[in-house]
């Protein structure tokens, strides 16, 4: 039986370090190669140990990276793992995501590098020197890895250029979403899926115990908080990835100060992503129906209201609305506002998305007003907390939709917090009937499959099967067909039996099954007439008829009333004889004999 | 004898003219073709195919195919020489060929297709290939449909059609579902004869046995051939929903979106069949399991057969109350889990196994659910928050669209209520049309709902709306729906105000809904006014501007509320009084019209009375408009002086009435202009002015030419400007004007005799005359009219001399005939309505010019109401008259015009006004005219006020003319 194994490396029951190992059909592939925002050590990458046991370059093991979208937890440590660790092999993932993804692993590798003053990292050239190594792929565009592997993209909503990556060798298939959204946003449209049928799903589960409220509540909410905030002088901060959300975020934003006709500045943490806003202008076929159809007039990304950030605005007195990056508050400008600003009561933090445990951002979100911003250093809370899931990661529905969608034969779940994945895991074996998994990082996961078996037919039975077929107009009913396998070599064809004899030059031999029946009830004399009667009464589909002889024929099978020892002569002696091939029909007709013929009334 | 031989010449020249005009080499070109048909043209059809190569004969064909229609006496020889090449052609494709034409001729007009179907029908039973044979059915199925009464072929077909459904090419089977879905009853049972188990099958289950079909389009085709019965009349059964159903999971978009159709169009005829719940004991009503399965369309990964299920959605009236509510929850509620027991069930209505997400950390996972089967699928939960929120803008409609049919359809209004949150969050929309769509659908179920505050403030934000559609979509909800609190109304008011303040364009859409508002509210408006009006205890605050819209939007809205509630006229400081007065004459259709108001200062009641227009016409309009119709009723019996004073009066009494009584103003009017058409051409053919001198009959000239003119033009008024005239009645007014005209021309036929020039020569003016009468003859014979005894007159006697035509003739015909003339009257009773259009922009200013630099064009924009137009897009034009009165018409667009109910339009439109001859500032008229097709307006007898400006067109003026000041400036050169 062939197997399909997997190993996350990370997102196992997880969140963060995305990287799965598959093997399918004899070809390794790597989903996803991120780093962990918790962690500042070597945990923060997966250990690629595991898969060359210390020994040499992951080339020989793996055959090729896919890489789903730029965030860094799904991409982070893609450098780390080509060029320290070593790969030469092909690294796939979509346009946007290769254009957009060195300017992040390029802002990461500053932060950690320039700022933390950390060596051994991954440098500038390694950058370029891994996206060297990568094949852009389109949505929908089937590429062939080598002769048994090929790979295809679909669109993942999520962020710009998200996509998940269908993954076939021979009949095993697996499909592994990366972070996916079914419901639409302002810039992006929903993941989409045709019916691929994988052997497989990995699916992420961020979200696996929430069903979300409707899209429109969450951006009414999160416009009434800030227009409130504003309006009484106070200041927002709103900390987010630099790409993804933040881009939804400010054309929501864009258009409401556009309709309320808002002054009150609205700043983003420059940078890389105005490098990065321009991607979103031009690649313009991979947002919503609304921008693709509207950019010829206006391009949305287009900001009005929205200017660069300063540092030197974090003193400004006044109302304003800043977005700041990282989004989780664990370092850099968004934590150095919110040091600033916590302490004024007025003042408002919205925390868009998902924190990992660790992070600052999980703590406040915990609820912690004491927090211990640096060693010794304690500060209290007076801000407005709030919580509002931009997320765009799917929700539990979603979840299900994107199932019942693909239907796969497995589920697995990553990149989700253990109990809440059992949670869902449960739901989804008891309402769709699926086995489903959820791997720890570093456990192995089997799934065995059932290759169909493909048989040649020979034209010769097919088109004889098509005659007996065709004459009924039920297309529901079950057609067997009568043949015989033959087995040469790896390939097994099917044929009709004097074809196969023919070809293995074996004389034909007829097998004959041949009893005696003693039918009560019946008078020697017209017994075969009223057994020709019965049978045919009871018979209805096949073809009766009585020979010359005396004897009845049933399509191959021969009926003979024969003379009885009986001397009363209430019973006949009846001979059956059928050919093996007609069994069925042989044993039925036994069966009815034995029963004998309905007694007559009169 | 200059004048004879003038005369000689005239008609000579005539007759000249005629020759060339007489289209005769349009008849020889008619001719020619027709008289040498009967063989040439048999040959242009006929088709020699025998002894050609495959490529040769499907080139003939196709050559063949461009020559359609082949004339119908032709087809059967071609049919037949077709049939007959049939038999003998290898290539398929040519016999494909073959089989679409036979199908198209046997579908020319005129040739009845019952000889050759037989004959086709038996191609059917040698034909082997599945193209051929597909196209041959399709062929078959259209002529069958020629054929409506031939039950026999039908059924022939039928039989057929069912045992070809085996047929291994995918078309083959489609055609045949289709053919059996045309022409089969469901009733109807086939005897199979290849078929051995089956005795005999019905038709139905039939085709629903090939809903599984290895190939989707044959699918798609059996669902669509059950559909095609069901629209033909055919009663479906019961048994193939079940079938139907499992076809919405198919793997193809067609099939899931036909088979969505088919469970909708069942569940429409047994939606009170109780079929198995899933998983469990339990039955349940049909139609609601078809709801709940169109809801879980809403998952579809194809956003056609999403749209398709939110469309379908909306008319499934019937479904209960729980499914219905489940629609707007995306967790599945409690009542939709079979418990085991009741015990088990649930208090809360939603089961809280899933969080919402909206607060941090509340989606730790909760303890396992009970055991429990579910109803409806999970997915299908929250169907309408799914569609609402979807990715593309044509689910979002459909299911706004839906949401709305079903939340107004309900009796009760609490789910009116828990969708308005959903359709109220559409206002946020991103796409334009579907928060128009939202606004208008809100409007549709407010009046079953009060919102909230908290919807109140998302229905205020969409008023800031830069489209103004949507801004008056807001508005007119606003005005009809009803306000919880005092605050919601009083930041209702704020919010109009402001956008008021932002948008001055929308004043009077604003006005009107502050006089809605203050007629729901009036309690609420009351406890607000001293806060509307910025009254102050003790301090007199400073009195607002008279012109200033907001102010008058707030008087409004309190006048309309102290109507109903008279007790807050107390409260009203001195200078609202005073300003009342202004307004209920200056706006009087805004403002209540009898308020009692106290003044302070004078201590006494001032009992302000309205202008006296509550005379006694208002207390019966209709028999006003009898008596003063049953005046005139014997006139004939009165001299012709009296007659005349009579007739002064009653119009006078008319426009009077039409003034003062709305309601019958459109019939007086109608019955004034009429009557004033008919005085005024009793007067203008005085036998006094006829007979007199040179002088007598110059000043008559005088008179009876404008007069003319005058009455032609009310005779056009009349016809085009009144909706209700029965076609008798339009008769005569044609015929009034058919007088007229006949006397113009008499007028101007003397005029040239006596003064010896025309404008015009006499010839031509008799021309036309005769034109006009033949026309008139035409018109009348048309609609079965009898002529009265002038126009009868007129076309026994002058269409004899239409050979000669000798104009001086004519006239001494047509003079006796016009002197004879007495009063004819009319009674309308009171269904006749005048056009009308309400100017709302721009207004008659000649204060402030619109300034422009000259050779520039300045637009003008344009605000209207028309009513009683049946299409404004094509009657109504603007016209531009210039001070040099050059004119100019503007034509409007289709987007300019906006029914706003039946027969009233509000259009808002630009024009262009510009200039390069002078740069002083003048008025421009504009105005506003009903044109409508004429064909002799060339014609000087057609001569009437304003209507020679382009051909083939009349115009009639709707309203006076608005003037506003232009002021093109010199170009400034650098």
């Amino acid at each position: 039986m062939p197997e399909i194994k997997i190993v996350p490396l990370g997102a196992g029951q997880d969140v963060g370090r995305s990287c799965i190992i598959v093997s399918l059909g004899g070809k390794n592939i790597m989903l996803d190669c991120g780093m962990h925002m918790g962690f500042n050590d070597e945990r923060r990458f997966p250990y690629f140990g595991y898969i060359t046991g210390g020994m040499s370059t992951l080339t020989e093991h793996i055959d090729c990276v896919i890489i789903s979208h730029f965030h860094l937890d799904h991409c982070g440590a893609l450098p780390y793992m080509s060029e320290m660790v070593g790969f030469e092999g092909p690294i796939y993932m979509t346009h946007p995501t290769k254009a957009i993804c060195p300017i992040l692993l390029e802002d990461y590798r500053k932060i950690t590098v320039d700022r933390k003053g950390e060596t051994d990292f991954f440098t500038s050239q390694m950058i370029k020197d891994c996206m060297k190594k990568v094949v852009a792929v389109n949505l929908h565009q089937t590429i062939h890895v080598d002769d048994e592997l090929e790979i295809k993209a679909y669109y993942a909503g999520h962020v710009l250029g998200a996509a998940m990556f269908y993954m076939k060798v021979g009949s095993d298939s697996v499909l592994y979403t990366g972070d996916y959204n079914m419901t639409p946003d302002r810039h992006l449209g929903a993941a989409w899926v045709d019916k691929c049928r994988p052997s497989l799903l990995i699916t992420e589960s961020t979200y696996a115990t929430t069903i979300r409220d409707s899209k429109r509540c969450r951006e009414r909410d999160f416009l009434k908080k800030v227009h409130e905030r504003i309006e009484d002088g106070g200041k927002v901060l709103i900390p987010v990835f630099a790409l993804g959300r933040a881009q939804e975020l400010c054309i929501l934003l864009e258009s409401y100060w556009d309709r309320m006709n808002l002054k009150v500045p609205i700043y983003f943490s420059t940078g890389l992503t105005n490098k990065a806003t321009e991607y979103y202008k031009l690649f313009i076929t991979w947002t919503n129906q609304k921008i693709k159809n509207t950019f010829v007039e206006r391009n949305m990304f287009d900001f009005k209201h929205i200017k660069g950030f300063n540092r030197a605005y974090i003193e400004n007195p006044g109302p304003m609305v800043v977005f700041a990056t990282p989004g989780m508050l664990h370092g850099g400008l968004s934590l150095e506002i919110f040091k600033k600003w916590c302490t004024n009561e007025k003042n408002m933090i919205i925390m868009p998305g998902y924190c990992v445990a660790g992070t600052v951002g999980n703590k406040i979100l915990s609820g912690m007003r004491k927090i211990e911003l640096k060693p010794g250093q304690v500060v209290e809370i007076k801000m407005q907390v709030q919580y509002m899931s931009f997320s765009a990661h799917a929700d539990a529905k979603g979840i299900m939709q994107l199932i019942r969608m693909c239907e796969p034969e497995n589920v697995m779940l990553v990149h989700g917090e253990a109990v809440k994945m059992e949670f869902l895991a449960s739901k989804i074996n008891k309402e769709l009937h699926l086995p489903c998994f959820k791997p720890a990082n570093g456990e192995t996961v089997t799934i065995t499959t059932n290759p169909p078996i493909t048989v040649d037919a020979s034209m010769k039975l097919l088109s004889k099967h098509r005659q007996v077929a065709g004459t009924t107009p039920n297309p529901k009913r079950i057609k067997t067909i009568h043949g015989t396998v033959l087995i040469k070599g790896n390939s097994m064809q099917l044929m009709d039996q004097e074809e196969a004899m023919e070809e293995l030059d074996i004389p034909k031999h007829e097998l004959r099954f041949t009893s005696t029946v003693q039918v009560p009830n019946i008078h020697h004399t017209v017994a075969t007439a009223e057994l020709m009667q019965h049978l045919k009464k009871s018979l209805k589909s096949h073809n009766v008829s009585s020979t010359t002889d005396g004897s009845i024929l049933i399509d191959s099978v021969l009926l003979r009333v024969q003379s009885s020892d009986d001397e009363e002569q209430k019973s006949v002696n009846v001979l059956v004889s059928w050919s093996l091939h007609d069994e069925d029909l042989g044993t039925n007709i036994m069966d009815l004999l034995k029963v004998g013929l309905p007694v007559r009334t009169s | 004898m200059a004048v004879h031989l003038k005369k000689r010449a005239y008609e000579e020249f005539s007759h000249v003219i005629q020759e060339p005009a007489r289209p005769q080499i349009k008849k020889l070109r008619l001719t020619k073709p027709s008289g040498t048909s009967s063989t040439a043209k048999y040959e242009e059809y006929e088709l020699n195919l025998d002894g050609r190569s495959s490529t040769e004969v499907l080139a003939i064909l196709m050559e063949f195919s461009r020559k359609f229609p082949v004339p119908a006496e032709y087809v059967q020889q071609c049919l037949e020489s077709l049939i007959k090449h049939f038999h003998n052609e290898k290539e398929t494709a040519v016999r494909t060929k073959i089989a679409w034409l036979l199908g198209q001729l046997c579908s020319t007009i005129g040739y009845y297709p019952q000889a050759a179907v037989e004959k086709i029908i038996d191609l059917l039973n040698i034909e082997v290939s599945g193209k051929v044979l597909s196209q041959l059915w399709s062929s078959i199925l259209s002529i069958a449909l020629r054929l409506p009464q031939s039950f026999s072929v039908h059924e022939k077909l039928i039989t057929m059609a069912s045992s070809s459904l085996s047929n291994h090419h995918q078309e083959v089977r489609c055609q045949c579902l289709n053919v059996i879905g045309n022409l089969a009853t469901t009733k109807s049972t086939i005897k199979l004869a290849s078929e051995k188990r089956w005795d005999e099958a019905n038709v139905h289950t039939l085709v629903a046995d090939y809903f599984d079909d290895p190939e989707p389009r044959v699918r798609t085709s059996s669902l669509q051939a059950l559909i095609l019965m069901h629209q033909r009349g055919e009663q479906l059964e019961f048994s193939v929903y079940e079938q139907a159903c499992s076809s919405l999971n198919d793997d193809y978009e067609q099939v899931r979106f036909t088979a969505a159709q088919l469970v909708w169009i069942l569940s429409h005829i047994y939606p009170e069949n109780y079929i198995k719940a899933p998983f469990s004991d339990d039955r349940m009503r049909l139609i609601d399991d078809a709801f709940a399965k169109i809801c879980n369309m809403f998952n579809d990964s194809s956003y056609k057969v999403r749209a398709e299920a939110a469309r379908l959605l909306g008319s499934m009236h019937l479904v209960s109350d729980n499914f219905l509510f489940q629609t707007l929850d995306k967790k599945l509620m409690s009542d939709l889990r079979k418990k085991k027991s009741l015990n088990e069930q649930a208090k809360e209505r939603f089961v809280e196994e899933f969080s919402t997400g909206a607060r941090w950390g509340e989606d730790a996972p909760r303890e396992s659910a009970p055991d429990a089967n579910n109803l409806m699928n999970s997915g299908a939960c929250g169907a309408f928050v799914h569609g609402l929120e979807d990715e593309m803008m044509e689910v979002r409609m459909a299911a706004v669209d839906s949401l709305t049919e079903l939340a107004s359809q309900r009796s009760s209004p609490s789910f009116a209520q828990a969708a308005l949150d959903f359709l109220v969050d559409c206002l946020n929309d991103e796409i334009e049309a579907v928060r128009l769509n939202a606004v208008n659908s809100l409007h549709k179920i407010v009046e079953h709902v009060t919102i909230l505050e908290d919807q109140l403030d998302n229905v205020h934000s969409a008023m800031e709306d830069a489209a103004q559609e949507i801004r008056e979509g807001i508005h007119h909800l606003l005005s009809s729906c009803s306000l919880m609190s005092k605050a919601c109304l009083f930041d209702t008011v704020l919010m109009l105000l402001k956008n008021l303040n932002k948008y001055p364009q929308d004043r009077r859409s604003i006005w009107s809904t502050q006089q809605k508002l203050g007629e729901h509210h009036c309690n609420l408006v009351y406890s607000l006014v001293p806060q509307l009006l910025s009254c102050h205890p003790y301090f007199d605050t400073a009195e607002p501007q008279m012109d200033d819209p907001s102010y008058i939007a707030i008087l409004i809205l309190i006048f309309n509320a102290a109507k109903l509630c008279p007790s807050m006229t107390q409260v009203f400081p001195e200078h609202v009084i005073r300003h009342y007065q202004y307004l209920r004459d200056s706006i009087p259709d805004l403002v209540p019209q009898h308020l009692k108001l106290t003044t302070f200062t004078a201590g006494v009641d001032l009992c302000l009375q309205s202008p006296p227009r509550n005379s006694d016409i208002n207390s019966d309009p209709n028999s006003f408009l009898e008596r003063a119709m049953a005046r005139i009723k014997h006139l004939q019996t009165h001299d012709s002086a009296t007659q005349k004073s009579l007739l002064d009066s009653t119009i006078r009494d008319l426009r009077h009435a039409a003034k003062v009584a709305p309601s019958l103003a459109s019939t007086a009017q109608c019955s004034a202009d009429f009557l004033q058409a008919q005085l005024l051409l009793s007067k203008a053919v005085d036998a006094k002015g006829w007979a007199g001198s040179t002088h007598m009959s110059a000043q008559h000239l005088a008179f009876a030419k404008p007069a003319a003119s005058q009455i032609i033009q009310l005779a056009n008024d009349l016809e085009h400007l009144y909706l209700g005239l029965s076609s008798e009645e339009i008769a005569l007014v044609k015929q009034i004007r058919f007088k007229a005209q006949a006397l113009l021309f008499v007028l101007e036929m003397q005029e040239i005799t006596h003064t010896r020039k025309g404008k015009i020569s006499p010839t031509k003016l008799c021309e036309d005359f005769f034109s006009l009468v033949q026309e008139m003859k035409t018109y009348l014979n048309d609609r079965n009219i009898t002529p009265d005894s002038f126009s009868r007159t007129c076309f026994n006697e002058l269409l004899k001399l239409s050979s000669t035509r000798k104009s001086s003739l004519v006239v001494k015909l047509l003079q006796p005939l016009l002197m004879n003339y007495s009063v004819s009257t009319v009674s309308l009773n009171n269904k006749v309505i005048r056009s009308k259009v309400t100017v709302h922009e721009p207004q008659t200013n000649l204060d402030s010019p619109i300034v422009i630099s000259a050779g520039l064009a300045a637009s003008l924009h344009v605000d209207i109401t028309t009513e009683n137009l049946s299409n404004p897009l094509r009657e109504l034009r603007i016209k531009v008259i210039y001070p040099d009165s050059k004119e100019q018409l503007f034509a409007l667009l289709p987007t300019d015009v906006k029914q706003t109910k039946p027969f009233t339009h509000h259009i808002k439109s630009k024009v262009y006004l510009s200039n390069t001859q002078w740069t002083d500032s003048c008025a421009i008229k504009l105005a506003f005219v009903k044109v409508f097709p004429d064909n002799n307006i060339s014609s000087v007898l057609n001569e009437s006020g304003s209507s020679q400006s382009s051909q083939s067109v009349g115009q009639v003026l709707i309203t006076k003319p608005v003037e506003v000041l232009f002021q093109p400036k010199p170009p400034t050169r650098v």
